[in-house]
């Protein structure tokens, strides 16, 4: 039984420890989307009246007979350049699209194909490679377990609190006891918010039935009801043609309402040409409850229909949904949202080594399953973060044309993931640990040199004036470069140094 | 402005709160702690976390100000930790000198 005990507990660890990990980076994901589009420079902001009829004019030219427009305007972090999506009915044979706009000329931009910060954010909840829904399902299950955890381990370790403060490095096994303790209390309330708000998202995967048994199971009126709560009612074409409303008198109407301070996130225009067109408006968040309700425009005569404000259960839930994404967060917000997030893989991580320390006996030479544990450690640990800069080495090395390329650069991801397993299970768990670590740096160095040659927007070559996202990332990469090298080489010392448990072994003459 | 503030009284309060434990006293002074003086350190602890929020409060409001709060506080918290196993490490060299 120990060993099942042992397992499950270890790969509860490592699908949790991936989650905070590409979770974490999620909150990078417009930033690394701009990373990964290295031929895309950021939009000037200019008037809402402006994109929006760049936008109207680029989709009646490409989609004109689409069911629904969206349009974002340049405005925000979240939507960097002007974008458009547009959308047919289910039962079209055409295929939905999207692009990014030039606001200099008002054709679409160009890019690499590239799966983008966006891909690696939903790895944390979809998982990859697996059928749709399934990683979804799998991840919110370890959510609960995770939360049960967390309530179960403030009541059950109450004098943790009374330690609050302490970490004894030099206590070997117990120091990675102590740095579990730290983080997890130290970022207490973000772990509790997180789990808890992943958990919403899952309310109806899960218990499904609440909603549509409320309904008798008629699913076709629980959605029109859901769509009116949403402030997206459902809208039947009339068939007959009609103009759409000039854009910049519709922004005018919508600066009326929200302000001109207040930005415009997205412009969702339903049956655009038709008679009965309308166009519903969201502004972005500017915190974790939302204030603005949604309007809805007459998209053919400009006049305000609707002023739709969300429901008391809808906005507790929006509530959590916000916190969890931290949209609504600025700079200095999404930095320490960052960091909890880190706490929180170390605490994951440390978890995990400690887990697994502490089944070992210490007399003896380690037995396969331990080796074995150790190396699914480190290859996951250390390896992860290996595998994230293969991911975005991949983007800048794979060549331009190829086929599926934003599929080859998640497929880059796993491969060096599995390259990483392979390196473990090379060298002896002493050695292991220092190495992975040293490769770690020598992945982090090669990012920032292979965009200095390849795209030549390094350091050096561009100001953080003018390309501040470029230059950050070069340095904070740099930054990571010395401290897992400085990480590396005290691991290396202490794998060198005689630990009680290798002078035991030389005495009874096992290697360790 | 306030927001630095706050992540300063963040650290004063929680570096006073652990030094109203005895073990966390030790590392800095040889007299003895006494009653009185952990109540001292214990209010002031909490009274500068309690005007970190204020001040988190006076500049972002309560939703913000509080995601901003939970944030500083595990920073704060994370850094007095770390300080305090430095202060623990340098401490029988100090002993020695």
């Amino acid at each position: 039984m120990t060993w099942l005990h042992t397992w499950a507990g270890l790969v509860f660890c490592w699908l949790l420890y991936f989650m905070f990990v590409t979770g974490t980076l999620g909150y990078l994901d417009t930033e690394l989307d701009q990373w990964m589009k290295p031929e895309m420079k950021p939009a000037q902001e200019q008037n809402l009246g402006q994109d929006l009829s760049q936008a109207v004019a680029f989709l009646q030219n490409k989609a004109p007979d689409a069911e629904r427009w969206f349009i974002s305007p340049a405005n925000h972090r979240d939507n960097p350049q002007l974008r458009v999506s547009w959308h047919y009915p289910r039962d079209s044979d055409k295929s939905n699209g999207r692009a990014l706009i030039d606001q200099h000329n008002g054709e679409e931009l160009e890019h690499r194909d590239t799966a983008g910060g966006q891909t690696l954010y939903r790895m944390h909840y979809r998982l990859h490679y697996l059928p749709s829904g399934w990683g979804f399902r799998l991840t919110s299950i370890f959510t609960l377990a995770m939360f049960i955890a967390l309530l179960t381990g403030v009541v059950a370790h109450r004098k943790l609190f009374k330690d609050f403060f302490s970490f004894r490095p030099q206590k070997g096994k117990a120091a990675w006891l102590d740095m579990h303790n730290v983080t997890s209390i130290a970022s207490l309330p973000f772990q509790l918010m997180i789990t808890y708000s992943g958990l919403i998202f899952a309310i109806t995967t899960w218990m499904p039935f609440i909603g549509v048994g409320a309904y008798d199971f008629d699913v076709k009126s629980l959605r029109k009801d859901l769509n009116e709560l949403r402030g997206t009612p459902r809208i039947e074409a009339s068939g007959e043609s009609a103009e759409l409303i000039d854009m910049h008198q519709l922004a005018n109407n919508i600066t009326a309402q929200f302000g001109s301070d207040n930005k415009v996130r997205f412009i969702e225009i339903r049956h655009p040409g038709d008679r009965h067109a309308k166009a519903f408006v969201r502004s972005h968040l500017s915190g974790p409850i939302q204030e603005q309700q949604s309007l809805q425009f007459n998209a053919v005569t400009a006049q305000l229909e609707n002023q739709q404000k969300e429901s008391n259960a809808l906005e507790v839930r929006n509530t959590f949904i916000n916190l969890h994404e931290g949209l609504f967060a600025g700079p200095g917000l999404r930095l320490l949202y960052i960091l909890s997030g880190l706490l929180g893989c170390i605490m994951v991580a440390t978890g995990a080594i400690y887990y697994a320390q502490k089944r070992r006996r210490e007399k003896q030479a380690p037995s396969r399953q331990q080796t074995l544990l150790d190396i699914l450690n480190g290859g996951t640990i250390v390896g992860l973060p290996i595998a994230i800069c293969g991911f975005m080495l991949a983007n800048r090395l794979l060549p331009i044309t190829l086929e599926d390329r934003a599929d080859w650069e998640v497929h880059c991801l796993f491969l060096s993931w599995l390259a990483t397993f392979a390196m473990a299970g090379m060298y002896a768990h002493k050695a292991m640990w220092h190495k992975l670590c040293l490769s770690l740096a020598i992945c982090l160095l090669a990012v920032p040199l292979v965009n200095y040659v390849s795209v030549e927007r390094g350091l050096g070559q561009t100001s953080l004036e003018s390309d501040p996202l470029f230059v950050i990332s070069d340095w904070v990469f740099l930054g990571l470069v010395g401290l897992s090298t400085v990480v590396s080489y005290f691991l290396k010392r202490k794998s060198l140094a005689p630990s009680s448990a290798n002078q035991r072994a030389l005495q009874t003459g096992q290697t360790v | 402005m306030f927001s630095v503030y706050a992540f300063i009284l963040c650290l004063i309060g929680f570096f006073a709160l652990a030094f109203a434990k005895t073990r966390h006293w030790k590392l800095l002074f040889a007299r003895k702690l006494t009653e009185r003086k952990k109540h001292a350190l214990w209010a002031t602890g909490s009274g500068s976390l309690i005007i970190a929020l204020l001040f988190l409060k006076t500049e972002w409001g309560w939703a913000l100000g509080l995601c901003f709060y939970a944030g500083l506080l595990s920073l704060s918290m994370f850094a007095v930790v770390f300080s305090l196993s430095y202060l623990e490490n340098r401490k029988p060299k100090r002993l020695r000198a």
